[in-house]
């Protein structure tokens, strides 16, 4: 049995990540909390979370278990909250639904099976390029980008952090040099392409929750993208594959 | 890389995270090449491979070595192992706990290895695999054959009906046969 009581917006939030890439979700609680780990249908891109329960106003789970969420139907549910508003999650197997309680609403949701769900694991990915970058900088070039291309590349070296675009006319760049990052840990020049209409979606759900993104790069190699929130207890993870020129 | 897969030989070749080293004659850890494109996994040794060490050296793997051939790929090419690496009592299925004792090894002969091809050879190691790569299992009737592309890990499945089934079914075997050439077409891409 789970039960816990957190902000709406928190719940709302890892609800809209992980929509990004999949319909249906499990969701696992243990004694530290809620975590999931998901990758979409086309196997792209992968969404790591997790909630701690320090991010729960109350928190309570006896042992492990999992449940197959709709994202949507909780979504819907969540959506009869506002923002700031404390929700109660209750799941009890042997009632088999999920207790959702706004005020004094309550939804009870069926869930979905979890049986033949997978158990993903993170890839091994050796991404010699950390940066960590203004969440509002990356956002505002990747929306400039969509302007013009289906795909961006994303650039670091010692010195600087940067992001292109090229349409059949016009580039977009974002260059942001050593002094206006974070951080940048960078050996050897890196570089890799990716598609926009993932990566539009994560950095949009980033800005929306983080200012600081950590961006982790190699050459032709995944991207991995982290960002935490609600006084870091929550965290988010997203893997996207490269997109390859043959 | 040689190290690495020689120092979990001497950790699988002591293990007792289960049951089934009292039993076993020898653990099976995998044959083949470290550098191999591609690594066939099966689901347990059997008797042959629990006396000889080595997988797929009995009945199953005169089949696997057939098809091997048929498609010009050498066995020294490839790399072939097992979900679980001793041989269950009887040849029956490997429980949950067994399986879950003993995946850390795949895990890290994967690591190793890196294969651009996984061949899973029945529907074991299918359901382990595709679960481990993030597709759902479906019965291997209806997804032998297909090519299951991880974009994230830049490595494709390929399930498999289990070499032994030929046996049991001779009609699979023309099947397993057509599925393996799509094996080798991917190696060829």
């Amino acid at each position: 049995m789970f039960q816990g009581k957190i902000r709406s917006d928190f719940m709302k939030a890892v609800i809209d990540a992980t929509s990004i890439l999949v319909d249906e979700a499990k969701f696992k609680f243990d004694s530290d909390g809620l975590y999931g780990r998901m990758v979409d249908p086309a196997h792209v891109g992968m969404i790591d979370f997790r909630v701690r329960k320090e991010a729960f106003d109350e928190y309570e789970c006896e042992k492990e278990t999992e449940i197959g969420i709709d994202l949507e139907k909780l979504r819907g549910i969540l959506k009869i909250a506002s923002a700031g508003d404390i929700i109660g999650l209750k799941y009890d197997k042997k009632e088999g639904r999920l207790e959702v309680e706004v005020g004094n609403l309550k939804r009870k949701m069926g869930l979905l099976d979890t049986s033949e769900m997978p158990d993903t694991k993170i890839p091994s990915l050796e991404l010699p390029a950390e940066i960590v970058v203004s969440t509002a900088e990356v956002h505002q070039a990747i929306r400039a980008a969509e302007a013009i291309s289906d795909h961006v590349t994303l650039m670091a070296d010692k010195e600087s952090f940067k992001i292109k675009a090229e349409g059949d006319t016009d580039v977009v760049e974002l260059i942001l040099s050593k002094e206006q990052l974070y951080s940048i840990k960078c050996d050897e020049p890196v570089k890799s392409m990716f598609p926009l209409d993932y990566l539009s979606d994560m950095v949009k759900l980033a800005k929306s929750n983080s200012e600081e993104l950590t961006i982790n790069l190699g050459n032709d190699y995944p991207l991995k993208m982290a960002f935490g929130f609600a006084g870091d207890y929550i965290k988010m993870m997203y893997l996207l594959a490269p997109r390859i020129e043959s | 890389m040689n190290g690495d897969m020689e120092q979990l030989a001497i950790e699988i070749r002591n293990c007792r995270k289960c049951e089934l080293w009292k039993v076993r004659n020898n653990p099976v850890v995998g044959e083949g090449s470290i550098d191999a494109r591609i690594m066939f996994i099966g689901e347990a040794p059997g008797r042959k491979e629990d006396e000889q060490g080595k997988p797929f050296v009995g009945a199953a793997g005169k089949i696997l070595d057939g098809a091997l051939h048929a498609n010009s790929i050498e066995r020294k090419e490839v790399y072939i192992t097992n979900v679980v690496k001793c041989r269950p009592p009887g040849n029956r299925d490997p429980s949950m706990e067994e399986i879950k004792a003993c995946v850390p090894y795949l895990e890290r002969q994967i690591e190793i290895i890196k294969p651009e091809v996984i061949a899973t050879l029945g529907r074991f190691s299918s359901r382990y695999i595709l679960s481990r790569y993030g597709f759902s299992y479906l019965p291997i009737s209806s997804i032998h054959g297909r090519v299951f592309e991880d974009r994230l890990n830049d490595v494709k499945i390929v399930p498999l009906y289990h070499p032994a089934a030929c046996i049991y079914n001779p009609a699979l075997k023309s099947i397993f046969m057509a599925d393996m050439r799509k094996v080798a077409m991917l190696l060829r891409q």
